[in-house]
């Protein structure tokens, strides 16, 4: 598995895990009633789902496990592709503080065009890994 | 494929299966599908069908813990595996009944479902961690 899967799994599993820690103390919250106020995490809950967890942990390994180049950078150009990771995250960190700590909308936009340049740069390398070495009929 | 990838996955499908029945329900004209049901759904739709592949392939295809143990604690894959679907089942039954019932016991059901789901969670990161790692 490559350096830069190593570090999209593994963050992914983090986000996962303060993900699940924050759904888990929602779902309590709603059995027992007691504060309310909590439910202010709610949106920070599904972005580290989606976006940490979900979304992250399957770049990371279509990254390790889809067809190489035969030459050149084997998984494509590596610095796009960690320029995706870095992006990605700065975009889901960004995007819950602009959410949860600072209910600023426009820094939120701001965060959403950081993951969508990640993704871009991502789509970029793994584009042309989508492909096939069998002579097609 | 080893045992416990292919009970994650096969219980995937069968999450996958009833999150697509609720929405039937719930999307049914005057089907009267519970209020709760709702957000049980989408949690029986993202950790009940998605993160469970996602944990079979990952227990399945991610490079092997050691040599005698390639899976890692095999235990606490286990331990995650009925943990996180007991919690979803519990959270299925009672959450709708919180909703129509002020009821303290579906709420402690809620609760232990909570801790269950959390604890599974846990488990599956602390045993795929390592796993995580070049060849």
């Amino acid at each position: 598995m490559p350096t830069l899967s190593i570090f999209f799994i593994r963050a992914s599993l983090i986000y996962f895990l303060i993900g699940i820690t924050i759904g888990a103390i929602l779902l309590a919250e709603k059995g027992l009633s007691t504060y309310s106020s909590i439910w202010v995490l709610r949106s920070a809950h599904i972005e580290l789902a989606l976006f940490g967890w979900i979304i992250q942990l399957v770049m990371g390994t279509a990254y390790w496990i889809l067809p190489r180049h035969p030459e050149g950078p084997p998984r494509g150009n590596q610095y796009v592709a960690w320029l995706a990771f870095i992006l990605l995250n700065s975009g889901i960190i960004l995007g819950v503080s602009a959410i949860w700590l600072l209910n600023n909308p426009d820094l939120e936009a701001i965060a959403r065009l950081v993951q969508f340049v990640g993704i871009g740069c991502f789509a970029f390398v793994i584009w042309p890994r989508v492909l096939t070495f069998r002579k097609e009929n | 494929m080893p045992k416990i990838a292919r009970y994650f996955l096969k219980a995937g499908l069968l999450h996958f299966l009833l999150a697509m029945g609720i929405l039937v329900w719930l999307s049914w004209p005057n089907g009267n599908a519970p209020v709760g049901l709702r957000p049980a759904f989408y949690h029986v739709l993202m950790v009940g069908w998605i993160s469970q592949v996602i944990f079979g392939v990952s227990l399945w295809m991610f490079p092997r813990f050691t040599k005698e143990k390639p899976r890692g604690f095999d235990l606490l894959s286990w331990f995650a595996f009925w943990t996180i679907n007991a919690g979803l089942l519990l959270r299925l039954l009672f959450e709708p009944l919180l909703y129509q019932y002020d009821g303290s016991f579906a709420g402690y059901m809620i609760v232990f479902s909570a801790v269950l789901q959390w604890a599974g969670s846990l488990s599956y990161t602390v045993n795929i961690w390592n796993r995580v790692r070049g060849k």
